[in-house]
């Protein structure tokens, strides 16, 4: 079967995230928004096969330990793990 | 005290008794916490400090300060290196980012602007996914970091080898540029406050300098919480705020936040300035609630200079720091007492004579004698053939770094004169004094696994070699000595023999050590880490037309010179095998003049000093789009083998040259020519352009697979 | 001929434009990011470097400084290299976008480069350089690469909107001005510059 797993990996909230202190300043100097608390991460879509919602499951976390974050100051999210049946894939995500 | 928390803390028995005799009373819990960090053997040096005091000098300027120097004309050059390896191998990118803060620091704390920084890399097995992951994040870590602060990343070192797997080591240089006169020192003096400027102090790194002295294999899982995050932006801006007020004199001293954080930073102002420090911990800018003070000391928060100020200066300072939008804040005061107070919402935490935290007691570990083998048995040399050649070329200790070098900025600064290239120097243009200013990296970690002495002569006498190889006179060396578990007698003895080796290699140099490093604990459970002794040797030119290529010109000879006294050594690149073999230091001086006399007659063209890979080695690499023709057959060893002391020069008059050559007492052999598309080496002829892609895509294409 | 430099925070160019406009004798003076431009200026760079650090975007942040809000439009000639080429794309004062080389790497070298039909050499260093557009820009086409290493659409490495008088450029021309360092072919670039003024 064909699964579509989306995955969120953010920085731990020990870390400091520079990336968001510069997007709070610049969202409060362009006034947008008083005191906004900003978190950065990166968002992964990942389509495989498995033989079922259980092994697709864990294949995905897998792939979010091992490859995508490094647990050391990263955690990741597994939004979603969904069914898309066999029918072709979506590329959408691949920017082209 | 309670011997569980001692062991947390890495701190022994007998230095509890120390701090509870030098006190006469029990350290309180707080204070046990500030011991353990500053009697680490990151920040304390315990076990080499005394084998360091007797480094020569020769030459070098403020070298008891964060970074020492030389004196070139009205200004100076201030660098130094340091390890970042353990952090490097938890988190490779920050570690390595980190890293590069961290040194750039030291250069910036004494009012040098920093113009650029040096690398020497050791990783795994590059077929490993491991080390393929570690060396990946690394360069990025470097790259990301260095381009951003716009400081150029001009040359380095790159080896391979599966002892590293676990341990990599990343060694990282800063050299920066300050008039000699307005060098500041980190000396706190009394009556002044005390001003934190950069980032909001958090948990992150906290115990990073007792972790970085402990061997990696130990609680591996607790200690990850130890690294620290990367913030370059912050830095450029520390970099262009803390120049602005040291130059505005604002300050009258100034340190940087590193290991050990806080507590290390005003530790050392105190004992350098023979005064006193109060600090108020509930005045730090924190960006995490709930802080225990030990962890605010602690922290290895990046991006934060310490400065000591008059009162007065505080608005100029403040200026300076919004302009920059960098927080700050008052965070202690400085007193005639010599004495080291923490206070957190009046109440008093802590109180240590400063002395007594910088000065960690020496721990002295009687070296074993080591057995020094002088002969490794080397097979006897087989036929060269083309297979041998390309497993040479391929082996990406050998092969092109521009995989790496690409990724780096290494033009930002506009000072760029020589880019790094597979040489190993690099150069920028000192505008200030009108001269170039060169440094090389060497390191021989399995000579010096074999006999530490030699194996450090060696990497001295490379490190200049490259330097008069390309026309430039060695200035001094910064160094960082990577070893082992201290408490080994091994690892002391080779420590010892090792600084043995470079103090009288520097003595015949005449030149001197400015700073240096020391990263123990090297070692980890499945492999052996071999003893590595890093040195980066400066040195200067004083006009572009006094630069040796590093290309030989087509249709130009090339002779050999130097040590030309028979060998079987082993080259280890080409067969995995080698010993030692001891610098001729007769032949490396009137090599080096020799090569200085030709330059100035115009008689050289080019110039390689002839290492990995041999006398074959050093002909690949200075080729340049044309092949070669042997003018006789030599043996495998005479072409591969890896034997000190010796040159491969490129002239395009060889009877006048080998004239002068005679005439220095040089011996000297003729090789042959440059010409043709092929490498002849009259038993095999090989395409130069097939070896040479082979060498170019040796590194990317490993990554590939 | 009056020049101004952008400095934002973590610009890393600004001194070494500075030197380079001093090398043809320009009158040179820094504008910090937060300042509004009320000064004349025959030419204003917008620098190379990491403005804010390329957080979020490289450029994206910048684009809100008081100083490329102000910018003398059409007044002054607009210069921007690498990260300043970056912060001019993201404004939407010159076309097109620069996204992530295709190597997903920095890119640091000499750079061949076509300039008035001629090769030139340039250093290059970025990893946002991949000027991406959907058709030819409706400007100049100043610099191509010979070997485009990047990812470029139709090789460009610097358009110049005559209209707009806005000219925005990959390569560092700055850094290839002394002799000393082994490049001078930049100073055509900035030959080129004080002839548009």
């Amino acid at each position: 079967m064909h699964y579509s797993a989306r995955i969120l990996v953010t920085l731990k909230p020990e870390v400091k995230d520079s990336k968001a202190r510069v997007l709070e300043s610049v969202i409060e100097r362009k006034d947008f928004a008083q005191n906004p608390v900003c978190h950065t991460g990166k968002f992964y879509q990942i389509d495989i096969e498995s033989q079922n919602s259980v092994s697709a499951r864990h294949c995905v976390e897998q792939i979010a330990k091992e490859v995508l974050a490094n647990t050391v100051i990263e955690q990741y999210e597994i939004l979603s793990v969904e069914e898309t049946g066999n029918e072709s894939r979506d590329y959408s995500f691949s920017g082209n | 005290m309670n011997a569980e928390f001692l062991e947390k803390l890495n701190l022994t028995h007998e230095d509890y008794t120390y701090i509870e005799n030098s006190l006469r009373r029990e350290p309180n819990e707080l204070e046990l916490w500030l011991f353990s960090a500053m009697y680490s053997e990151h920040c304390g040096y315990r076990h080499s400090k005394k084998y360091l005091e007797k480094l020569p000098r020769t030459n070098s300027v403020f070298y008891n300060e964060n970074a020492g120097g030389i004196r070139i004309g009205e200004h100076a050059v201030l660098f130094k290196m340091e390890s970042h390896n353990h952090p490097s191998a938890v988190e490779p990118f920050n570690g390595a980012a980190t890293g590069i803060g961290g040194i750039v620091r030291d250069v910036l704390a004494m009012n040098a602007r920093p113009i650029l920084l040096v690398d020497s890399l050791k990783f795994g097995n590059l077929l490993d996914n491991k080390t393929k992951y570690i060396f990946e994040g690394v360069v990025e870590g470097i790259s990301s970091y260095g381009n951003c602060i716009g400081v150029p990343t001009l040359a380095g070192e790159c080896d391979f080898d599966e002892a590293y797997t676990d341990n990599p080591l990343v060694n990282v240089m800063a050299a920066g540029i300050v008039k000699y006169d307005e060098i500041k020192s980190a000396a706190a003096k009394p009556g002044r406050v005390i001003l934190l400027l950069g980032s909001a102090t958090m948990k992150d790194g906290i115990g990073g300098a007792s972790f970085a002295s402990k061997d990696l294999e130990e609680d591996n899982e607790e200690n990850k919480i130890s690294v620290q995050i990367a913030d370059p932006l912050m830095e450029k801006k520390l970099i262009e705020a803390t120049l602005e007020i040291l130059s505005a004199k604002l300050a009258d001293s100034c340190q940087d936040c590193g290991a050990a954080g806080i507590l290390s930073s005003t530790c050392e102002m105190a004992a350098k300035g023979g005064c006193g420090i109060e600090l108020y911990l509930d005045k730090v800018h924190v960006a995490q609630e709930n802080m225990l003070p030990y962890e605010i000391m602690l922290s290895e928060t990046q991006e934060r200079m310490m400065f000591c100020v008059s009162e007065e200066n505080l608005a100029g300072i403040r200026q300076i720091s919004d302009k920059y939008e960098i927080p700050f804040a008052v965070i202690g005061r400085t007193v005639e007492e010599r004495i080291y107070r923490l206070f957190s919402n009046g109440k008093l935490l802590a109180e240590v004579p400063p002395e007594l935290l910088s000065e960690a007691p020496f721990v002295f570990v009687e070296p074993a004698v080591l057995k020094i083998s002088d002969k490794v048995s080397v097979e006897a040399a087989g036929e060269i053939s083309e297979e041998k050649i390309i497993n040479l070329i391929s082996n990406p200790s050998f092969a092109s770094k521009e995989y790496i070098y690409s990724r780096y900025d290494y033009t930002v600064g506009a000072r760029t004169a020589i880019a790094p290239r597979d040489k190993g120097i690099g150069a920028v243009y000192i505008y200030e004094e009108d001269c170039y200013l060169g440094f090389a990296t060497e390191s021989k970690p399995y000579q010096v696994n074999l006999n530490p002495y030699a194996g450090a002569v060696n990497t001295v006498f490379d490190a200049a070699a490259k330097l008069v190889a390309s026309g430039f006179q060695p200035l001094g060396i910064t160094n960082c000595l990577n070893f082992a578990n201290p408490n080994q007698p091994e690892t002391m003895a080779q420590f010892e023999l090792v600084l043995e080796g470079m103090t009288d290699a520097l003595k015949k140099l005449n030149i001197g050590v400015v700073s240096g490093n020391v990263s123990f604990y090297n070692q980890t459970e499945n492999y052996f880490v071999y003893p590595t002794p890093v040195v980066s040797m400066a040195g200067i030119c004083d006009s572009r037309c006094h630069f040796i290529s590093a290309k030989f010109p087509v249709f130009h000879t090339l002779i050999l010179i130097g040590n030309l006294s028979e060998y079987n050594f082993g080259g280890l690149y080409y067969n995995q095998l080698y010993q030692t073999d001891e610098t001729n230091f007769a032949a490396e001086i009137q090599c080096s003049d020799v090569i200085r006399s030709l330059n100035q007659n115009k008689l050289i063209s080019a110039c390689i000093r002839v290492t990995k890979g041999g006398v074959f080695g050093a002909l690949f690499k200075g080729l340049d789009g044309y092949g070669f023709t042997a003018f006789e057959a030599m043996s495998e060893s005479a072409w591969f083998a890896e034997a000190q002391s010796r040159y491969l020069i490129s002239v395009s008059d060889a009877d006048k040259v080998c004239d002068i050559l005679r005439r220095h007492g040089v011996s000297y052999r003729i090789l042959g020519k440059v010409q043709g598309e092929q490498i002849n080496l009259g038993s095999v002829s090989l395409s130069y352009q097939k070896l040479y892609s082979v060498y170019q895509d040796a590194i990317p294409r490993i990554l590939s697979t | 001929m009056k020049a101004g430099i952008i400095v934002f925070p973590a610009t890393n160019c600004d001194a070494d434009t500075k030197r380079a406009c001093e090398f043809f004798g320009w009158d040179v003076e820094y504008i910090w990011h937060s300042e509004k431009i009320k000064k004349h200026y025959d030419v204003i760079f917008l620098p190379g470097g990491f403005s804010y650090g390329d957080y979020i975007s490289a450029g994206r942040i910048a684009k809100f400084s008081p100083a490329v809000e102000t910018l003398p439009l059409k007044e002054s000639l607009i210069v921007g290299i690498c990260n300043g080429f970056q912060i001019l794309c993201e404004t939407k004062l010159l076309p097109g976008a620069l996204t992530d080389n295709i190597s997903c790497r920095f890119l640091s070298e000499p750079a061949v480069l076509y300039f008035n039909n001629k090769e030139i050499v340039i250093p290059i260093a970025h990893f946002q350089g991949n000027y991406t557009i959907k058709k030819m820009p409706d400007c100049e086409i100043l610099l191509k690469y010979k070997n485009n290493k990047n990812g470029s659409d139709f090789d460009i490495a610097g358009i110049y909107d005559r209209e707009k008088r806005i000219i925005g450029m990959m390569p560092h021309p700055e850094r290839a001005v002394f002799q000393e360092t082994g490049f001078t072919d930049g100073r055509q670039i900035f030959e080129f510059i004080k002839n548009e003024c």
